[in-house]
């Protein structure tokens, strides 16, 4: 004690010292305020390191030039640094601030020496540094809570206003941004603090919560800076959750969420324009990729801020930095992105070599937002990316639509958007399945009205699962392959790692366990079954009803909710819109202007966009009263439009239960409707339009080989008396003509040129179904369809030509316009069971465009028609998504491996949802689709057959088989280990998440990818670093790749390989099919034996 | 009783020991006690996953040799049976607890507590063999441990006439839960129509006190076979023991648990679980704001 007097005295007495003692001494001194931890020592000590400081701030004071020299500067510092570890070290006594403090509040220490710090410029950064040094050091340090005191506050925002106005270096950066950490921490400890960090803010107008706005501008930095900046905008994003006013305040007064947003564009502009996917199983952009792209990592670490402020953010910010987000990042730079390339033009051009960058484009941008989708975890997040894929139109077409057409086109295309369709589907969203699949299940129109309640079928028995096993490719079954021996003498001996007799050797060996497959179906099936519990209905084919989807406009979010989330929104009027396409039961003019609009967009995709065109037409065909229908079990008709084998999207069907033609044409018999001479041209080409149509929908197997003439079954003389009688026909194949005199012309016409038609059983086919003279003009075309019958279709056609292809449709041309809603067919009820064996042409049909109510029964389909009834629904279709997957299925064979993989890996994963209608619809065998739906089982047969038929052909398929298993297997890594099982896991070919495997052979193996993908797929081999890879790489046979024409074996030779390189990849592809077929067969009998198994706590429908 | 089919199956068969042995690692999982321990317990059924990997260990012969259409019967079998098992745990029929055996899918063993009727009071232990073409041959024979006095119970065997409910087994529309659901009504409507044991149909038509005594001899014989020791090997043989809280009121707590806890939600799953913003009932997607998230 005496010695602090001592030095106390002594150092009161010096005016000059710059110290107060040597360094020793002063260390002593704080060991010993530390230890002694007595607060009057400490407080005098402070005043005094205090009042040496103030002398030399105080005598620069006034003077004209303040500057100090460094001596002055370094003593007033050294003082501060001492008061500072001093008021650090105090403890504050239950809340009142200790002396120090007090000492330090009352004489404003700090205020002055913030001021004096100021006029000192000379040494700007250096005493900025300092102050900022001391503040950390204060606020990191002390025992007290400082932040609360406004002399305290003052200062500290002076010197961070101080810092935003002025340019600073990055050290001085980095401490800011740490400072401005520490605050927020503080912050959120102690929320005190934030309220007179709130209140003090008030003095400043410009920027009244300072610290948020330099946080603010450090958000997109690199490294640590931004990193802490993130962090620290975090907490008190936190706390806004907690107090409004926080909330009001970054919403409504600060740019937090523009800066954001514009933030991720930015970044977003920043990220490579081409990415390589050249990989088999590529299945995303992966882990490593993105450690290799720093501006990818930038830009995931801002997605990833976003995400964590969404999740924890006060509503108000969270829903503008939503729509900040989707405004200002989604629609304007991530829409264009992905609809680079011209849409609209054929799929092959775009393909092509003149559209190769934006195709790269585009690629590169759909891998992104794969990429994207698979980062976020919060809900709403992600909501609003499905919300700009799901319902954002981009060139009028919904981007989910547009992006569904990409599933046909070339192979990197394929494969990104298939990806991002796995990720889609893998979210278990329902509003995602809804839009892709649902939607068009729910109507039933796939099956058989009889097939409905077997949607819900459970396969106890394992039947699907057999059938899809028996499915396996002859080719691959190894028993049925020739003997080794005689498999060996066929080829030259050649060096092989794999002599006979080893593990590798045959093709046995790489068979895949059914068990493992099993497995996986479980758990894939389980998750999913977790998933979908939280879903609003089960669809199983009651529940949502069959008949609640009207129209399918109408599944766009309701326009109140959108409206009520953001003013900021402009898509209200989108969504006004498609309420107007709302069709109700009964209403008339079923297909309305919006459905034959949406079907025009929808024409894009097909290839038959003529028959899109004819919606005009197919809005005659309606029937006015609805309840009619329903009630008498009408039929209800509408033109086929569009899509393959005459499926639509959009008109109503045919009811079931059809008699054959006789039936029919004894009711057109019946109608005593009176001819009018006097029927325009329009009209008469309407009614005639429902008939034909309804006559489409009656008649059955058509042989195409006989002539027009004697054919018409057994009933052959009706056509020809048809065709005899002087009365228009106007389900004759002709050419559009208008006048009168034609029809004659017409008849010869179909004669000609027409696919004559059969009927089925016997019918005859006798009334003509036109009306008198003169007034019919449609023409159609009648194309034969082996198993049944087409609910018709209207077609444009100018001229006809005898069409071999399997078609059954009735297409008319007319000229009317598309709004006039579609008379009924007059109707005598008393038809019913008589049949009338009417010759044709004995009877005429007459129509009257008045007689609208009737009804009429038809009492028993005729075999092998498969129309479907379903009032107000739509035609049999599984929607764009499916049917785009199953044709692209279709051709396996031509796919490359890593389509294949990818497409079977997204069936997979779809067949795992236990929802009745989509387990049913892609695994049960015994359902009866109706004839234009095709299913997955029938396809793979399909395939097979292929296959099987091409492994005829060529002569060593066994061998490439064999070889094909054991490059898969070595790319995995697993050959090398002879000790371990062989057998390639299911995760080689059916991919999960990983896109590159993540082991220790990681490098190794992605150069193998590379490599072999080049190989296999001959991707243009300029790469330089492909090729040295190629080099490096250890596989057990060497691959040499020759640019541009093939590849050889260095091991050994293959006699075709170097020939036809065209018929080479084919083969490979055929192959490589075969291979995938095999296991994928297996995977989705696994998945069938595992959905009948979901035990009672399990079983979704037990919601 | 003759015949134990519980010991029908032989344990020299190299897949059913290695079955077995498996087995026992999964049971301490599945919390059954193993036979060894004698420490007995009611009777549980065990959740799914068990019985997954009981039917896989039962199964986990190496079939991988000819994987043509006969190659994957077995897979088929076990999962009609499992399919099988499922829906009986739907029906939750009274009175009747069954549970696989471990050694062979195609023997459940089960029990039948009577609560009325003549039989009142008697627990019947029984078992189920299913042929090995099911749903293909015959209909299910069910064995009770003893032969229970009954018209339609064999007096030697003890093997209930399930052919007269099921002349022919018809895959789709019979279903085992309908066997058990007959096993379970015999007790409570006695048909005497061709009986297997004369002497039952001929006392229930004329000697009905006769009948009575009969039965209350065999539902005490039931009751006095309760605790008997179990001479299968069977780790999932039901087994009787007198209530010892250590070790049972442990289960019921679990047991009644259960239900209770929701699943556990790891930091993964919550990406795993679903979403949907539909309203129900609805058709329109993002008709709700908030996420429905498991």
């Amino acid at each position: 004690m005496s010695w602090f007097k001592k030095s106390r005295s002594g150092s009161k007495t010096s005016q000059k010292s710059s110290d107060i003692a040597g360094p020793n001494s002063d260390e002593n001194f704080d060991g010993r305020c530390r230890r002694d931890t007595d607060p009057e020592t400490c407080l005098q000590v402070f005043q005094n390191h205090w009042s040496q400081a103030i002398r030399v701030i105080d005598s620069k004071h006034g003077m004209t030039n303040p500057q100090c020299s460094p001596d002055e500067v370094a003593a007033v510092i050294k003082n501060f640094e001492q008061m500072v570890t001093l008021l650090a070290a105090e403890e504050a006594e239950h809340g009142t601030p200790g002396p120090i403090l007090n000492f330090l509040m009352e004489n404003e220490i700090l205020e002055k020496f913030f001021g004096w710090c100021h006029l000192n410029t000379d040494y700007g950064e250096k005493l900025i540094l300092e102050q900022l040094r001391m503040f950390e050091h204060l606020i990191n340090h002390s025992h007290q809570v400082l932040l609360i005191h406004k002399s305290v506050i003052r200062p500290l925002l002076n010197l961070l206003a101080f810092c935003v106005d002025s340019l600073v270096s990055k050290e001085v950066e980095n401490h800011l941004v740490f400072i401005l950490h520490q605050i927020c921490i503080c912050i959120s400890k102690e929320t005190l603090v934030l309220e007179s960090f709130f209140s003090m803010s008030t003095d400043h107008d410009s920027t009244k919560f300072v610290i948020f706005s330099l946080l603010i501008s450090y958000i997109h930095h690199e490294g640590s800076i931004g990193q802490q900046a993130r962090d620290a905008l975090l907490l008190i994003m936190a706390l806004s959750s907690k107090y409004p006013y926080m909330g009001q305040y970054i919403a409504n007064n600060t740019d937090f969420c523009p800066v954001l947003a514009t933030g991720l564009s930015g970044l977003y502009s920043d990220l490579p324009r081409k990415i390589n996917i050249s990989f088999e199983d590529w299945r995303g952009i992966a882990d490593e990729d993105i450690a290799e792209m720093p501006d990818m990592m930038m830009f995931l670490n801002t997605l990833e801020f976003c995400n964590a402020v969404v999740q924890i953010a006060h509503p108000l910010v969270r829903e503008q930095l939503i729509s900040y987000v989707y405004n200002g990042f989604l629609v304007p730079v991530l829409g264009p992105a992905l609809h680079q390339d011209i849409s609209g033009l054929p799929t092959p051009l775009l393909d092509s070599p003149m559209f190769a960058n934006s195709r790269e484009e585009v690629i590169t941008a759909t891998a992104y937002l794969e990429l994207f989708l698979r980062k976020l975890t919060e809900p709403a997040l992600i909501k609003t990316f499905l919300m700009f894929i799901l319902t954002e139109k981009n060139d009028e077409i919904v981007i989910l639509e547009s992006l569904i057409t990409r599933i046909n086109s070339s192979s990197k295309l394929s494969t990104v958007s298939l990806a991002l369709f796995y990720t889609l589907v893998n979210l278990n969203c329902e509003d995602v399945m809804f839009q892709l699949v649902f939607r068009y299940l729910v109507p039933c129109t796939h099956v058989m009205i009889s097939q409905r309640p077997a949607v819900r079928d459970v396969d106890t028995y394992s039947k699907s699962a057999e059938k899809l096993l028996s499915l396996r490719p002859t080719c691959c079954l190894p028993e049925l392959s020739e003997s080794p021996d005689h498999r060996e003498v066929k080829h030259e001996p050649v060096k092989t790692n794999f002599p006979p007799g080893s593990d590798g050797s045959k093709l046995e060996h790489f068979e895949t366990s059914y068990l493992e497959y099993l497995h996986e179906a479980r758990t894939s099936v389980r998750n999913c079954v977790k998933a979908c519990q939280k879903w609003s209905v089960p669809y199983d084919g009651e529940n949502p009803a069959p008949d609640s989807i009207m129209d399918l406009d109408e599944v766009f979010t309701s326009k109140s909710e959108i409206s009520k989330t953001e003013g900021i929104r402009g898509h209200d009027d989108a969504r006004k819109k498609s309420s107007k396409g709302e069709v109700t039961l009964g209403s008339s003019g079923l297909v309305e202007e919006d459905r034959i609009k949406q079907n025009q967009d929808a024409e894009t995709k097909t290839e038959f966009s003529n028959i899109i065109r004819t919606a005009e037409i197919s809005s005659d065909a309606q029937i006015t009263d609805q309840k009619e229908c329903q009630t008498s079990n009408q039929i209800t008709f509408a033109p086929n439009k569009g899509g393959k084998f005459g499926t639509s999207s959009g008109n109503v069907l045919v009811e079931s239960r059809l008699d054959d033609i006789t039936v029919f044409m004894s009711f057109l018999d019946e109608t005593d409707a009176p001819v009018d001479k006097n029927l325009t041209f329009e009209e008469s080409l309407k009614s005639l339009d429902s008939v034909l149509s309804s006559v489409s929908a009656q008649i059955s197997i058509v042989s195409r080989t006989s002539t027009p003439r004697k054919d018409l079954g057994h009933g052959s003389k009706s056509l020809s008396s048809f065709c005899d009688k002087n009365t228009d026909i106007s389900d004759v194949v002709g050419d559009t003509d208008n006048s009168v005199d034609k029809n004659e012309k017409n008849f010869q016409d179909f004669s000609q040129n027409a696919t004559p038609f059969q009927v089925l059983d016997n019918s005859k086919f006798s009334e003509p179904l036109s009306k008198q003279d003169g007034l019919i003009r449609t023409d159609f075309e009648v194309i034969e369809t082996p198993t049944s019958l087409d609910t018709g279709c209207d077609k444009r056609h100018s001229e006809t030509k005898p069409d071999p292809s399997t078609f059954l449709e009735i297409t008319m041309s007319s000229n009317v316009n598309g709004t006039d809603s579609m008379k009924e067919l007059p109707y005598n009820g008393s038809v019913g069971a008589e049949r009338k064996s009417s010759v044709l042409g004995e009877k005429s049909v007459r129509f009257s465009e008045t007689s609208m109510q009737s009804s009429y029964n038809i009492s028993k389909p005729v075999s092998g028609i498969s129309v479907v009834a379903k009032i107000g629904s739509t035609q049999p279709n599984v929607g764009p998504f499916m049917t785009a997957l199953l044709s692209k299925l279709e051709g396996m064979m031509q796919n490359s491996l890593q389509v294949n993989l990818m497409l079977t890996g997204l069936i997979a994963r779809l067949a795992a949802y236990p929802q009745p209608l989509l387990r049913s619809y892609l695994l049960n065998h015994n359902l009866v689709f109706q004839p234009t739906v095709k299913s997955l089982v029938q396809i793979l047969t399909v395939v097979r057959q292929k296959v099987d038929h091409f492994s005829y052909t060529v002569q060593n398929f066994e061998q490439l088989l064999l070889r094909a298993r054991r490059t898969l297997a070595a790319r995995e890594g697993l050959l090398p280990e002879r000790g371990k099982s062989i057998s390639p896991s299911p995760e080689l070919i059916h991919l999960r998440t990983r896109a590159t495997t993540v082991s220790d052979e990681a490098p190794s193996k992605e150069k193998r990818h590379r490599t072999l993908s080049d190989l296999l797929f001959k991707r243009n081999p300029v790469d330089k670093k492909q090729e040295t890879n190629s080099k490096k790489t250890q596989q057990q046979q060497r691959l040499e790749m020759i640019p541009g024409k093939g590849f050889k074996f260095i091991n050994r030779k293959m006699n075709d390989a170097n020939d036809n390189p065209v018929e080479s990849l084919k083969t490979r592809n055929a192959v490589y099919c075969a291979l995938v077929l095999e296991e994928f067969i297996k995977e989705l009998a696994a998945l069938a034996q595992e959905h009948a198994v979901l035990s009672l706590n399990e079983d979704c429908s037990n919601l | 009783m003759t015949e134990d089919p519980r010991n029908g199956h032989d344990t020299d068969d190299v897949n059913l020991a290695t079955g077995t042995k498996n087995f026992e690692v999964e049971e301490e999982e599945a919390s059954v006690r193993p036979r060894g321990e004698r420490r007995k317990q009611l009777p549980s059924i065990p959740d799914s996953k068990t019985l997954g990997a009981m039917a896989n260990t039962v199964n986990n012969k190496p079939a991988t040799a000819h994987k043509g259409g006969s190659g994957y019967s077995m897979f088929f079998l076990e999962y009609t049976l499992m399919a099988e098992y499922n829906k009986l745990h739907k029906q939750r029929l009274p009175g009747v607890y069954v549970i696989p055996s471990a050694l062979t899918p195609l023997v459940w063993n089960g029990v039948l507590f009577i609560r009325q009727g003549q039989y009142q009071d008697g627990v019947f232990k029984f078992t189920i063999n299913i042929p090995e073409n099911f749903p293909h041959g015959e209909c299910p024979r069910v064995l009770f441990e003893f032969p229970v006095f009954h018209p339609v119970v064999d007096p030697h065997t003890g093997e209930l006439d399930v052919k007269r409910a099921f002349p022919k087994w018809r895959p789709k529309v019979h279903e085992i839960w309908q066997v058990l659901l007959y096993t379970r009504r015999i007790f409570y409507k006695i048909d005497t129509k061709s009986p297997s044991n004369e002497e039952a149909a001929q006392l229930y038509e004329q000697d009905m006190e006769q009948f009575k005594k009969k039965v209350t001899e065999t539902v005490q014989k039931s009751k006095d076979l309760l605790y008997s020791d179990d001479k299968s090997q069977d780790p999932h043989a039901i087994i009787f023991s007198l209530w010892d809280p250590e070790v049972h009121e442990e289960a019921r707590r679990q047991m009644l648990n259960s239900k209770k806890t929701p699943n556990d939600e790891d930091a993964d799953l919550q990406r795993k679980n679903g979403l949907s913003w539909m309203k129900c009932g609805s058709n329109q997607i993002f008709s709700r704001d908030d996420s429905a998230t498991a």
